[in-house]
């Protein structure tokens, strides 16, 4: 699909956005520490726990992935709408120095 | 319904009998099952409860919901090649083709493999409790029909009081007989553990937050130049 500059800067945004709600959406995925039996007696709670951890860890690192590239794709969104905005302006100066022979 | 859910209410009493035998009762000095419940700090009755209670399908929802998420990262849209010629304009498609690989490949990592690693990572958990479920099933169907469940029957219930006059109608039998039991159930419980523990340190180093690393090419910035040409 091609776009127009305008039309990217747009569909970035919408990527960015989304990325950004998945990080959120995302972090909420911890089933908790029963899950992994991390409540458990002895040396089996405690392995609950490690589980646990290195769950919660990786979905912290998953959340923060998504926040961090969602707010990359905006920034560049948000470049690219300026340069369409200026591309815009420019076409609409010369069309208008330019004005068609009747 | 598994195994271990059939089989644990059934041996249920047996386990309280040999806990209570092994507080009360102790066992022989080189019997295996002292450095059992030294390796796991649990009895054998609260480590058939503890597998019994655990319910793995929390971490297989999970695991499915992060799949979707990876799906998601894989169709979304990041806009590569534009119709913009120029220095700027293939600066953008530079950055841009960073931007759409570090979300979604292709190539060997990508915000979307993290995901589904990290989905990998819950299903494996879950499979884990369930092999240990399995063990554990296995290991109380032996022993429920052991000579030693018969002799364990003599043992003091849990929550009795142990008097000498009870202690004295115990056999030593029965004593060994409680122990046999004992290192059988938390033998299971601690493969399961050692299971457990290659697990966590196999995706302990895959499950790092991933780096974004762009090309070469400086990242678009809004002062970049536009060249207008003629089409």
């Amino acid at each position: 699909m091609t776009y127009t500059l305008t039309g990217a800067a747009r569909v970035l945004r919408g990527t960015g956005e989304a990325l950004s709600d998945a990080g959120a959406a995302i972090a909420a995925l911890d089933p908790g520490p029963w899950a992994f039996g991390a409540g458990g007696p002895g040396a089996l709670g405690g392995l609950g726990r490690d589980l646990h951890a290195l769950f919660q860890r990786a979905l912290d690192a998953r959340s923060r992935e998504a926040a961090a590239h969602g707010a990359r794709l905006v920034s560049v969104a948000d470049a690219l709408g300026h340069a369409g905005g200026g591309y815009d302006d420019v076409d609409a100066d010369a069309g208008a120095r330019q004005p068609e022979v009747p | 319904m598994d195994a271990l859910a059939r089989l644990e209410p059934v041996a249920r009493e047996l386990m309280r009998r040999v806990d209570a035998a092994l507080v009360t009762l102790g066992a022989p000095v080189e019997h295996p099952v002292w450095g059992l419940l030294r390796r796991l700090g649990t009895t054998p009755a609260d480590a058939v409860a503890f597998f019994a209670g655990v319910d793995p399908r929390p971490l297989a929802d999970a695991a499915a919901a992060l799949r979707d998420q990876a799906d998601g990262y894989e169709t979304a849209e990041v806009p590569v090649e534009l119709p913009w010629r120029g220095t700027a304009g293939e600066t953008y498609a530079t950055h841009a083709a960073d931007l759409r690989k570090h979300l979604a490949g292709p190539g060997d990592d990508s915000m979307a493999q993290r995901l589904r690693a990290t989905a990998d990572c819950a299903d494996d958990v879950a499979d884990w409790y369930r092999r240990a479920r399995d063990r554990l099933a296995r290991a109380l169907a032996e022993v429920l029909t052991s000579a030693q469940a018969v002799a364990v029957r003599s043992c003091p219930a849990a929550g009795e009081v142990v008097t000498a006059r009870v202690m004295d109608r115990v056999p030593a039998t029965a004593v060994v007989a409680a122990a046999d039991i004992g290192a059988r159930v938390l033998a299971a419980a601690a493969e399961a553990v050692t299971d457990g523990e290659v697990l966590h340190h196999r995706w302990r180093p895959s499950l790092g937050e991933l780096a974004f690393r762009p090309g070469a090419q400086a990242p678009l910035r809004s002062e970049a130049t536009i060249e207008v040409r003629p089409a």
